[in-house]
């Protein structure tokens, strides 16, 4: 038989550090800006348009998700059946939302059809027909996706953790009820369109293997749009400092319970925040987490448990996210509590850290991998108002971290005072 | 295009690997042609839960994940009712762990009861979390025995109940494993970064040893033709009625494949689509309307599931459906086959962006041996006519081909 030592590991390698190729940003005379990168192999791009429309600018903070898809049912020029069809013949697909800060249009298309599709793209834009008929049928969807969401525990779980953290008057506290889509009204959707749509210049991100000739193409249709002023201010930026909420609510008919566990935090653009993201992973931002290994891979309470660190425009949130057994939920609520304070009192070994800071960087080159994943990339240092050196900044604290530092950032920022939601 | 070289090893493990260089990873994919359909009817869900055993440990690494995490990398599976997918993705110079850790696992298991103990649970939650504890999530749970009378696909992936998995002893494990995952009855992709010389080398230095298994011949039972309707009504506890009509289709091997495919799309894919246009958009009849298929590799079902709005009788609806199905048998234009081709064509190109989805293709085609369709199966879609697409629905949506699941909420 061969030689083979199949209880020895093959040598690993240093990951290389790679050049990240970088958007290039151009700044049109009407302020909007466009950022642009060529990269990938296929003939495929992806457009998306970012206007400063989202729920923080919004009286309501339903509004502007009910604009983004209305938007789409029809224009001045063309109707919704006329803009369909040439999107699906051209094999594109086109959706739009709003988050806290932005309604965005993405479309994504083969590269040549793109020319073809601007007219229709800037027609729902500037021209949407904003009609009653299909704000009747963009409600009644609505409603029934509610009305299912709000038979899931951990959907129900989530918002009323993200209520007590933000209150109902933010867009990451908000969450509608039935009645609050019922009482839309079509003038208040016109009337918000007028205000916001040219407000705050449009930033648009264009990321796929494309002719130089698109970048002229997008400022043919785009280049024309004027916009009212460059300085933004965010309202409903109300953040709810309520005490430690431990809440519990028992439904009929419940299998499991599900928990979600929550705090706010400092966001990307702290120096901290490296060390927020490294000490996240460990506790339960992967596969090989000591909340998966603890709560799943030993107890088997759970079919997965995650902690997720986000970035948000105003703040960081960090929380707890798991479905257990009805029987099992107190118990699992101990053992979160224990990995918390292991973090805070006891060293992690070394080997662990080095896990940690390899999958780290293991993740970090596959984030990086293709256009739209480096589009996503840019957008998220962009819109934290950072430029690229960032990353190199993140890479290198997740390198220097240790023992020490973690116990640090631990005793400092891991669920010292947080809010605890179980629906079961 | 996926250009790609493929070998086989004496062991009969089939190897292909795809170079591409424009990304700085490899993804390794290794496909058992084993799933719930495979199970014993007593045991099923078997294969899923086995599925987690794979992560708990083998013969020389008692712990499969760390190593691949060390390396840079992420690794999960999936199983469904034909096949269970294993996959890596890693940077590429570490490609040789994943070598390592995948050949240790199909060499031998380390038959840990305690994992066996805790995968239970674990499965046992994901049965909850997936089917029980969610809106509509018993559907297919009683979809299929009602579709299938013989055929395996008459129990999900997840199995019939929570029973046969608190039930299963390791040796069930052992036995399913020694027959099941051996090299005769693997595919292996590697794509990414690499040289197809040096991943064969690998291949045959890591896989090679490993000997074979018996020769394994399916003897499932066929599904026999439905010669009536069939009708099951549920009474839940969800917010909107649900309508479910499953008719039964060819295989996933079968050319006509591509035919029922498209009878799909046009019902249902994309805005413009006829379900979206008409019977949510114009009459505004449903919330949700989809038509799909199921794509097994023996006979699937084509899938109609819909959601009426709120005060539409759920009689109204149905008789709206099946206006359209008969209307797609009589009348299909050029314009809009040749608007599907173009979605699909387009759907093509954006799925060869990832090296891992084009690793799990290529596993696939050689699966249901035709590994040039991976390149080819656009062509099919191309060569379709108006009248093949019509042919296609007269076969398939008739009255005594078809399941209808009434799913109703409580009143």
């Amino acid at each position: 038989m061969s030689s083979l030592q199949r209880h020895i590991a093959p040598d690993i390698h240093h990951i290389p550090k790679i050049d990240i190729p970088e958007f290039k940003t151009d700044r049109w005379s009407n302020n909007l800006q466009l950022h642009y990168l060529k990269a990938g192999s296929n003939e495929v791009l992806r457009l998306e348009i970012f206007i400063r429309a989202g729920g923080y600018y919004s009286n309501n903070i339903l509004t502007p998700g009910v604009l983004a898809k209305l938007c789409r049912e029809g224009s001045d020029s063309y109707s919704a059946k006329v803009i369909n069809e040439q999107l699906d013949y051209f094999g594109a697909t086109l959706s739009l939302s709003a988050s806290s800060d932005f309604i965005q249009l993405q479309l994504y298309c083969l590269s040549k059809h793109l020319k073809d599709l601007l007219p229709y793209i800037k027609d729902i834009l500037c021209a949407p027909l904003l009609d009653e008929k299909s704000l009747s049928i963009i409600k009644e969807k609505e409603i029934g996706r509610l009305n299912i969401s709000n038979q899931k525990n951990d959907f129900i779980a989530r918002n009323t953790l993200d209520l007590h953290l933000y209150g109902p008057d933010n867009p990451f506290g908000y969450y509608p009820k039935v009645e609050d889509i019922e009482d839309i009204k079509l003038d208040d959707i016109r009337a918000y369109y007028k205000q916001i749509m040219f407000k705050y210049p449009w930033e648009i991100i264009l990321s796929g293997q494309y002719k130089n000739s698109i970048l002229n193409d997008l400022k043919d249709i785009f280049g024309d749009l004027s916009f009212e002023q460059n300085n933004y201010i965010r309202l409903n930026t109300t953040v709810f400092s309520k005490p430690d909420l431990n809440y519990i609510k028992k439904l009929e008919g419940s299998n499991q319970a599900a928990i979600a566990i929550g705090q706010l935090v400092p966001k990307r653009n702290d120096p901290n925040f490296p060390a927020l993201a490294f000490l996240n992973i460990l506790f339960g931002g992967f596969f090989g987490s000591r909340l998966m290994k603890n709560i799943r891979e030993d107890k088997g309470f759970t079919y997965g448990i995650y902690s997720s660190l986000r970035s948000l425009p105003l703040n960081g949130q960090w929380s707890i996210y798991t479905e257990v057994g009805l029987d099992v939920y107190n118990k699992a609520l101990d053992e979160i509590k224990k990995e918390i304070q292991r973090l805070k009192k006891e060293e992690v070994p070394s080997e662990e850290i080095s896990l940690v800071k390899n999958y780290i960087s293991g993740s970090f080159l596959a984030s990086l991998d293709g256009p739209f994943s480096l589009a996503d990339r840019f957008k998220s240092i962009h819109f934290s108002g950072m430029d690229y050196n960032y990353f190199n900044f993140y890479l290198d604290e997740v390198r220097a971290m240790n023992a020490q530092k973690i116990l640090d950032i631990a005793n400092q920022e891991l669920f010292n005072s947080y809010h605890e939601v179980v629906i079961a | 295009m996926i250009a790609f070289k493929k070998r086989v090893l004496d062991n009969g493990l089939r190897v292909i690997v795809h170079e591409d260089k424009s990304s700085p990873l490899a993804a390794f994919n290794l496909l058992y042609d084993v799933g719930a359909r495979d199970e014993n009817p007593n045991k099923t869900g078997f294969a899923h839960l086995f599925e987690h055993l794979m992560f708990g440990g083998s013969k020389h690494v008692n712990d499969y994940d760390t190593p691949l995490q060390k390396a840079g990398g992420e690794s999960n599976a999936f199983t469904s009712n034909d096949v269970t997918n294993y996959y890596e993705i890693l940077p590429a110079a570490n490609i040789e762990t994943a070598f390592w850790l995948e050949s240790d696992r199909m060499l031998s298991l380390s038959f840990d009861p305690k994992v066996l103990r805790v995968q239970k649970d674990v499965v046992c939650e994901e049965f909850k979390e997936r089917y029980l504890n969610q809106p509509y999530g018993d559907t297919w749970l009683n979809l299929r025995p009602l579709a299938y009378k013989q055929h395996p696909y008459k129990w999900a992936t997840i199995g019939k109940s929570l029973d046969h998995i608190e039930n299963a002893t390791m040796d069930d494990v052992k036995d399913f494993f020694y027959k099941h995952y051996r090299p005769n009855n693997a595919i292996l992709c590697v794509a990414g970064n690499v040289k197809a010389d040096h991943m064969f080398k690998l291949a045959e230095k890591w896989f090679g040893p490993i000997p074979s298994g018996k020769k394994i011949i399916r003897e499932i039972e066929k599904e026999p033709k439905q010669t009536s309707a069939r009708y099951l009504k549920l009474e839940r506890n969800v917010p909107y009625d649900n309508i479910i009509k499953a008719f039964h289709m060819c295989s996933r091997k079968d050319k006509s494949y591509y035919a029922t495919d498209v009878v799909t799309d046009i019902l249902s894919l994309g805005q413009s689509s006829r379900f979206n246009q008409k019977l949510i958009k114009e009459k505004k009849l449903f919330i949700s309307l989809d038509a799909y298929i199921t794509g097994n590799m023996d006979p699937g079902l084509l899938v109609i599931d819909g959601k009426p709005m709120e005060g539409v009788p759920i009689k109204i609806a149905e008789e709206a459906i099946l206006e359209e199905l008969a209307l797609i048998k009589e009348s299909v234009s050029d314009y809009e086959l040749q608007k599907v081709k173009n979605k699909l064509e387009s759907q093509h190109r954006f799925g060869l962006m990832e090296i891992m989805n084009k690793a799990m293709e290529l596993c696939f085609f050689e699966l249901i041996d035709d590994i040039e369709g991976v390149n080819s199966n656009m062509d099919y879609y191309h060569q379709l006519q108006v009248a093949d697409i019509q042919t296609c629905a007269k076969n398939i949506l008739t009255e005594t081909n078809c399941s209808t699941l009434h799913y109703l909420k409580k009143s």
